[in-house]
């Protein structure tokens, strides 16, 4: 049976199922909803005005019987924050669920007549509408908590927070995890708002009795599923008892800030004093100590071997957050000057239940204080900043808005942003490359957009010196390009770690995605296949008014040197321009 | 012989040769011309277990490499050292400053300087 696509009409509350058209069937995931929103998403359009629509699509490999670490959803849509043409992705029970009722994409359109906010509750019988009147204002733990009482069989939770409901900028959507906490975002770029517009403050997906995932080539899918399973249980990174399992993502903090690469107030410095205290090493301390729930290798979504989520207890053992990621520990932490954990595992909290992506939120409360509202360090009027946004004070809205729109109100200068998007953890005047990968990914300042793949895979071997400046661009591209495959396949990014070592693994990626999906595809066709997504997203920004001009760092970090290193952000523009040119060639 | 001082930091099960749990940061007391083979044997820290090792903030070695044993300390210097389990995947680590010599040792090899692991 074809994969359906299910179209749902927020202006009269219509939902209709279509089979995958022949155009968009060979996609999944990212390249899907990049595909339908550049098919159907005028680039010209308001963010948040009916001509937007949100796109979710599970990878091409979801709801597949025992792919390993393959819970990934992806999110699509013009956005908000930034302007251009944005995917974001999250784990959760959503992705498997809308695989398995037979779902290639949902594509959510129109704004409702009335006014009303809906509940949307899917199933295999098809969609219903209910008025939210009820659930509006509350936070994401509350819904999850109200949504699992009245459906019966523990399904995909798919909301938005407060902030999502006035269509702010750094809103969220939040799909709950297995113990069905809200502490899974597709976080970046605004796309809550984008929910919110639509009139949606929750919808439920309910795979029971659902057709499941329909395998090509068993014989294929197995043998790729078993490679990749392989290559992760092997890797030293993703094993059981490396470093992603006994540390999780938080493991970099100690290592960047070892490298001078972590940003430190408002990304004036990269290296903070009290990073120790707030690292995932310190964290799986106190997990370990508090016992109770706590947990430090935990499953965000059904499937996933390598579980480098963590369940953060009190010091009673009752739960408190989940999961203080390395980013979010940077951005609410050292950026802030805060070396505080019960404070970085509080505000963790609060951005789950408000439904604020927490790289974003961070990077916030770190302008007001550059601004000179608040002192860098100051735990208590950071949560206070918090309360303003939950309230929608006119403060809040200003904050929920996110950095760019903070820094005009408070007159910042030093912005730390690409394309109206702040940025993560890693700061590129001391890491150079990534700033090739911030400056000019569609997607603005972004960590995830450019993983690593071995030159020697990659068909760039001995053409490329990843230790020269001037390669920098290439570099940055083919890393691009994967990158959109691997936002396709439905898998973890971070498989990028075991297949970037283990040629089985990579092979074996590529291989499963051919046996689920019947594609001719093999491992030397996943740079091809990610350079033509990043083709028609760039494109689609092209359109919506973005240039050479828009791939650039901010002003500040060519004019400001950055301690231990003292080091400007001295990357030619050339470069920069060099890692698309090839757009317009072909 | 004068002394000089560095401050050690160890990592993850690292930090077990020095008394901490997963953490453990201490200033030591060594003699000028002291190298990190002089360091890593006062703490009896087995080379094969250490991982990404900062000098000064200089990533100075990687996984399954000895680019750093040799390098000679100096009055004040911050050491950082890694275990197996940590990780710096390259796109977080692309364009840092390294140690000359690990950087030969990265451009000698065929397998480049992306990896995880060597």
């Amino acid at each position: 049976m074809a994969k359906q696509v299910l179209r749902i009409n927020m202006s009269d509350l219509k939902a209709t199922y279509e089979e995958m058209p022949e155009k968009w069937a060979r996609w999944g995931g990212r390249g899907l909803t990049s595909t339908i929103v550049i098919d159907e998403v005028d680039p010209t359009c308001h963010p948040l005005g009916p001509s937007n629509k949100l796109v979710i699509a599970p990878g091409w490999v979801s709801g597949s019987p025992a792919a390993p670490s393959s819970g990934r959803t992806s999110f699509g849509a013009k956005s908000p924050l930034t302007g251009g043409i944005k995917e974001a992705n999250s784990g959760g029970l959503s992705s498997q669920k809308i695989a398995k009722l037979g779902l290639g994409a949902i594509i959510i359109e129109g704004m409702p007549k009335d006014g009303k906010w809906y509940e949307i509750f899917i199933d295999k019988d098809g969609v219903k509408f209910e008025d939210a009147a009820a659930l509006m204002g509350k936070g994401m733990y509350e819904i999850d908590t109200l949504m699992w009482e009245k459906y019966p069989n523990k399904p995909a939770v798919i909301g938005i927070g407060p902030v999502g409901e006035r269509k702010l900028s750094n809103a969220g959507i939040s799909v709950n995890d297995p113990e069905n906490e809200p502490g899974r975002y597709a976080g970046r770029g605004g796309l809550g708002a984008v929910m919110g517009a639509r009139g949606i403050k929750v919808m439920i997906v309910d795979d029971k009795g659902g057709p499941g995932v329909e395998i090509a080539n068993k014989e294929l899918f197995t043998t790729g599923r078993k490679k990749l399973t392989a290559a992760i249980g092997e890797h030293a990174l993703t094993k059981k008892d490396g470093g992603l399992w006994l540390f999780g993502t938080n493991v970099l903090m100690n290592i960047v800030n070892e490298a001078g690469g972590l940003p430190t107030r408002n990304f004036s410095a990269g290296q903070f004093e009290g990073a120790a205290k707030i690292s995932g090493e310190t964290v799986k301390e106190n997990i370990e100590k508090r016992g109770g729930v706590g947990a430090y290798h935990h499953a965000c979504h059904p499937g996933c071997i390598m579980q480098c989520s963590s369940i953060y207890p009190h010091e009673d053992g009752t739960a408190f957050v989940s999961v203080i990621e390395y980013e979010t520990a940077f951005s609410l932490g050292a950026n802030c000057g805060i070396d505080d954990i019960e404070y970085i595992a509080q505000a963790t909290r609060e951005c789950n239940d408000i439904g604020l992506d927490t790289i974003e939120a961070g990077n916030t409360i770190a302008i007001m204080m550059d601004g000179g509202q608040l002192e860098f360090g100051d735990t208590e009027g950071a949560l206070k900043l918090f309360d303003e946004i939950r309230e929608g004070t006119a403060l809040g809205r200003v904050l929920g808005q996110g950095v760019e729109a903070t820094a005009k109100a408070f007159g910042v200068y030093r912005v730390p942003t690409v394309k109206g998007q702040s940025m993560p953890a890693y700061e590129p005047r001391a890491i150079k490359g990534i700033g090739v990968t911030y400056a000019t990914t569609v997607m603005g300042a972004d960590h995830t957009a450019g993983y690593t793949i071995a030159p020697e895979i990659a068909g760039v071997g001995g053409k490329v010196d990843p230790l020269d400046n001037t390669d920098k661009g290439a570099l940055s591209l083919t890393f691009q390009a994967a990158t959109a495959f691997i936002d396709s396949t439905g898998y973890c990014l971070f498989i990028a770690f075991p297949i970037l070592d283990i040629p089985d693994g990579w092979a074996g990626m590529a291989e499963s995605v051919a046996g689920v999906t019947g594609l001719d595809i093999t491992g030397d066709d996943v740079l091809a296949i990610g350079k033509e997504i990043l083709k028609k997203e760039r494109l689609f920004n092209e359109a919506a008014g973005f240039t050479a001009a828009d791939d650039r760092l901010p002003e500040f970090m060519r004019n400001e040197a950055l301690p231990p290193h003292n080091v400007k952000w001295d990357m030619e523009d050339e470069v920069l321009d060099s890692v698309f040119a090839w757009v317009h060639e072909d | 012989m004068a002394i000089i001082h560095i401050t050690l930091s160890l990592y993850g099960s690292l930090a077990t040769f020095a008394g901490g749990k997963y953490i453990a940061q201490k200033v030591v007391e060594l003699e000028e011309g002291a190298t990190v083979q002089d360091l890593m044997d006062r703490f009896e820290i087995p080379y094969d277990q250490k991982s990404y090792l900062f000098i000064n903030n200089i990533l100075s070695d990687m996984p399954g490499l000895d680019a750093s044993l040799g390098e000679i300390l100096t009055d004040n210097a911050r050491v950082g050292i890694f275990s197996l389990q940590h990780m710096y995947p390259y796109q977080y680590r692309d364009g840092l400053p390294m140690s000359a010599s690990l950087t030969k040792l990265l451009k000698e090899r065929e397998d480049g300087a992306v990896h995880n692991t060597y």
